[in-house]
């Protein structure tokens, strides 16, 4: 049987290690303690200073992992804002894209360098046989803990520590590394200080802040309106110069406010362009009857000056054939008298046409005209009964206002009317003396003719005195936006005006960001044009939105030209008509619908009688919804410059322009 | 002479004595190094071994081999499906003594030696191997009440056949938990086998000459445990050992879903005691971390239990535990 020989016990820190069997291979019996603290201790002084090496090394590389997708998505965007000509946004992004920068290399990627993972670094680059580790570890135990083994360690990995060079410990690329990629993350931080040359902002008209100091600049509008007044020939035309005028003064002494006179202002616009157009479309009849005059010998003259719009040489020629027929000197052939009097019988068959159109119109806006008279009868009646709201008293002051508009295009159209029937009978007198004349009935046609030609001069004068020329319309209607731009932009109102527009610009999906909304871009230099020096710093941006598109000799002749920039970056979202329907029937003679029609002008020229007629149903849509709703002044005119671009043979006249 | 040099003397023999004999099995077996630091490693860490290998690659003569070298006794026990307990522990038979008077004696089995070859173990009921688990773990006997001490140094050796499984009985895991290591032995390179077939083809034997005496054998066990640790290796070690129990915290996803049961406190045991005797044959007196790396495969594979989904989904366990080594972390204070 076995004796049971008792196991050595296992060796505790600071106990000395166990005899070893005598005899043996080894021999046991190891001294005390000498001097295994001291080499503790200078191994962790010793680890100290490739602790911060391994430590600056170490978060080197950790730059590419910090800086990963990071830095080139970064400089994407501030290279992108820099283009956009946005150096604000990009400046701002930088400083945060730093910020994040630094505290994804300071706080994620640190490296958590302790002596320990130290020593346990080096370790793994000098390779087998280094136990700087386990040496650093015994070295943390105090000295009565130390063994012999223990000792030995401390003292064998402090000597082989000694003769180590760390910097050699890591090759040259992956200490090159680092640098590069800082070298990169330099040459993107270098973006921040590329100059781009600032936009070109065009000066503002009316300065905003200036104009904040002046109450309400109704002396200088009086003045401007007075100044328009003698240009104002027709009747529905003075009545609306009259109104604003009544409202200005209202306005002046606090009985109306700027929105009823910009109203005011916008509704003498409107009659404005109303008459313009009117005068135009007779412009057109005399044209086309100038062109089959002129190919008659005898009339020729008088064609030509009709052709060409020049109605005082147009009256001339007129006295002339009127004295040449009272002499008896004005002969034609036979073959000419009568493709003359054809020609006539033609141009007055496609005028009646031309005036079934116009009465189609007309029925159309009678229609509208009843349906809102219907409307403003159960208003009033309801206000009666006392349960109308506030809505609803807008809505009525609205229906008057409509039904005013309404009122002043029916006069108006009597009027062209008036001309236009004049016109047709003293075509039909021609057409008459020339069928006599054809007949041998010479008397009789000279007494015609000449009653024809003294008639017709009559008319052309009177005309000429009523109606605008293009260059007229022009000067009248930049006078009155100047004057709503003014008024909407000055005085203690201005405050509500850029609410407004805030407002508007929420509900029209503009959203809270971008150019449009900032207050200015911050650090923005001042901005300077020749002429005119504007300080743009801390500028609305909407006043620049309007002023870029308000401002004359700015704005572009082309379709589209006058659009600002700045908003076109985001599409604003459909809006659902609100308050009162608006509808825009397709009614076309030609029995064509809107689009088609649209598409046919675009093919052959947007003169046509269908695309006018289309034109003025989407313009008085287009002023309803303007007036009903609380669109700022910038985009109101935007709105209006826009109509004004695709207004019957806009194109023509743009063309004209530049030539 | 300091402590140090002393130490330091210390560690130069033991590398030179382990060189010596690891010379006198070379002589012997053909290539099959690690398997032979594997061996060595376990015997220094007064422990046992389990080899894993098809038959043929040298196994039993290594393990022969070894116990030449060593100048102890030594046994080898083929387990057969009939094998008993008694064939192993030994038997008490009635003698008739000087006076005539009958008397029982003990008379020892093969399993009374100090190195013991337990030969294709698998293949012995699990009754017979189980009467091999108080031997392994306490290093002694006990028959009919009587104990008896089976002496030191006390090194089992068992191999095992992965191929044929028919007519075996794998090992319960309270045996296999008992094995410090397991070791998977490769087939020979190339070049291995000409030299084995250079050998063993021709007349002439080789002579081992023992190289080591029993004391030598416990001089060293006790060097190896003598070796201090830090704490940071051991901190790694027990880090190791509960990242392969799926209900501790720091299981991996593969653990926590093709993991049953993980490895017992004495696969940290096994780590720690394995990377002592790795540090010493590679000539060091300093544990470091990367001993346990090295020693995690043989000294964890056998104690890891996979799950159902693991075994249907052909899990391997050396695969989950090189995932550890991987992920699990270093520490960073001492």
């Amino acid at each position: 049987m076995h004796e049971v020989e008792p196991r050595t016990a296992p060796q505790r820190p600071g106990q000395a290690p166990p005899r070893l069997v005598q005899g043996g291979l080894l021999q046991d019996g190891l001294a005390q303690d000498r001097g295994g603290s001291a080499s503790a201790a200078g191994l962790a002084e010793w680890l100290a200073g490739p602790q911060r090496r391994l430590f600056r090394l170490k978060m080197l590389s950790a730059v590419p992992k910090a800086v990963g997708r990071f830095v080139p998505l970064l400089g994407l965007l501030v290279g992108a804002f820099l283009a956009l000509g946005q150096p604000g946004l990009a400046r701002w992004l930088l400083g945060v894209g730093l910020g994040l920068l630094l505290f994804n290399l300071g706080v994620v990627h640190r490296p958590r360098l302790t002596r320990l993972t130290t020593a346990l670094d080096l370790d793994a680059r000098i390779g087998p046989g280094s136990a700087l580790g386990p040496a650093y570890a015994f070295s943390r135990q105090t000295s009565s803990e130390l063994g012999p083994y223990e000792r030995f360690i401390l003292e064998t990995e402090l000597s082989k520590a000694k003769k180590v060079k760390v910097s050699r410990l890591l090759p040259l690329e992956k200490r090159l590394g680092p640098w590069l990629d800082m070298v990169n993350l330099l040459l993107v931080t270098s973006l921040f200080f590329v100059r781009v040359p600032a936009r070109t902002i065009p000066p503002p008209l009316f300065e905003p802040r200036a104009a904040a100091h002046v109450p309400y600049p109704i002396e200088d509008l009086r003045a401007r309106l007075e100044q328009i007044s003698p240009k104002l020939r027709s009747e529905p035309a003075t009545e609306s110069f009259e109104q604003a005028m009544t409202t200005l003064d209202r306005l002046a002494r606090g009985e109306s406010s700027a929105e009823q006179a910009l109203l005011a202002l916008k509704d003498l616009e409107g009659t404005i362009e109303q008459s313009a157009e009117q005068a135009q479309k007779i412009s057109g009849n005399l044209e086309e009857v100038g062109r089959t005059l002129e190919r008659a010998s005898l009339t020729r003259p008088l064609g030509k000056a009709l052709r060409e719009k020049k109605l005082e040489d147009a009256a001339r020629a007129l006295a002339e054939l009127e004295e040449r027929l009272a002499q008896g000197t004005a002969r034609l052939s036979q073959s000419e008298l009568e493709k003359l009097r054809q020609d006539l019988t033609r141009l007055l068959e496609a005028r009646s046409e031309s005036a079934q159109a116009s009465e189609a119109v007309q029925a159309s806006d009678e229609e509208l005209r009843r349906s809102l008279a219907q409307r403003k009868q159960t208003l009033e009646s309801r206000a009666r009964s006392g349960a109308l709201s506030s809505r609803d008293r807008a809505e009525k002051e609205e229906i008057e206002r409509r039904l005013a508009t309404l009122d002043r295009r029916k006069r108006t159209a009597e009027e062209t009317q008036k001309v236009e029937s004049e016109l047709d009978k003293q075509l039909r007198e021609a057409a008459e003396a020339l069928s006599e004349q054809a007949q041998g009935e010479e008397q009789a046609a000279k007494e015609r003719a000449q009653r024809y030609a003294k008639g017709a001069s009559e008319s052309l004068r009177q005309l000429q005195n009523k109606t605008l020329t293009d260059a007229e319309k022009q000067a009248l209607l930049t006078e009155l936006r100047r004057m709503k731009q003014r008024l909407g932009e000055g005085g203690p109102e201005a405050e509500k005006a850029r609410a407004a527009l805030r407002a508007f610009q929420e509900r029209a999906g503009q959203g809270q960001t971008g150019a449009s909304k900032a207050e200015g871009a911050p650090g923005a230099k001042p901005a300077s044009s020749a002429g005119r020096k504007g300080e743009t710093a801390g500028q609305g941006a909407e006043g620049d939105a309007a002023e870029a598109m308000d401002s004359p000799g700015e704005r572009s002749s082309q379709p589209g030209g006058g659009h600002d920039e700045n908003l076109g970056q985001e599409e604003p979202a459909p809006r659902m008509a609100t308050g009162l329907d608006v509808t825009a029937a397709a009614q076309n003679l030609e029995g064509e619908s809107d689009a088609e029609v649209v598409e046919r002008a675009a093919r052959r020229g947007f003169t046509s009688p269908g695309y006018r007629r289309l034109y003025l149903e989407y313009r008085a849509i287009d002023e309803e919804v303007l007036a009903r709703d609380q669109v700022p002044p910038g985009y109101a005119s935007r709105v209006l410059r826009y109509f004004e671009l695709i207004e019957p043979g806009a194109r023509a006249h743009g063309a004209e322009k530049n030539d | 002479m300091s402590d140090s040099q002393q130490v330091e003397e210390r560690v130069q023999e033991f590398s030179r004595k382990t060189a010596e004999l690891k010379t006198m099995l070379g002589r012997v077996v053909v290539g099959q190094a690690e398997i032979i630091d594997g061996v060595l490693g376990c015997l220094l860490a007064d422990s046992h071994v389990l080899l894993e290998g098809v038959p043929g690659l040298g196994k039993t003569l290594l393990i022969r081999t070894l116990a030449q070298a060593l100048r102890v006794p030594f046994s080898r026990i083929q387990f057969t499906p009939d094998l008993m307990p008694s064939d192993i522990l030994g038997t008490t038979i009635l003698e008739e003594g000087p006076g005539g008077a009958l008397r029982s004696e003990f008379r020892k089995g093969p399993i009374f030696s100090s190195i013991v070859l337990a030969d294709e173990i698998n293949r012995a009921t699990p009754k017979t191997q189980s009467a091999l688990l108080e031997a392994m773990q306490e290093h002694r006997v006990t028959m009919a009440g009587t104990t008896y001490e089976l002496g030191s140094p006390y090194f089992v050796l068992a191999t095992q056949n992965p191929l044929e499984m028919e007519g075996t009985y794998p090992l319960p895991e309270a045996q296999l938990d008992r094995f410090l290591m397991k070791l998977i032995v490769p087939f020979p390179s190339h070049e291995e086998l000409h030299e084995i077939l250079f050998r063993t083809t021709q007349n002439g034997t080789v002579n081992v000459e023992p190289v080591w005496s029993q004391n030598d054998v416990l001089s060293c066990q006790r060097m190896v445990r003598e070796l201090p640790v830090a704490r940071f290796v051991k901190e790694y070690a027990i880090r190791l050992l509960r990242a392969t129990h799926p209900r501790l915290e720091g299981a991996s996803a593969k653990v926590r879903r093709f993991v049953l049961s993980g490895a017992s406190p004495r696969g940290a045991q096994a780590l720690v005691l394995g990377a002592k005797a790795r540090a010493l044959l590679s000539g060091r007196a300093a544990v470091s971390i990367e001993d346990v790396r090295a020693v995690a495969l043989p000294a964890l594979r056998h104690r890891i239990l996979l799950n159902f989904e693991g075994e249907a989904e052909g899990i391997l366990r050396d695969d989950l535990i090189l995932d550890l080594i991987e992920t699990v972390a270093v520490p960073k204070e001492p």
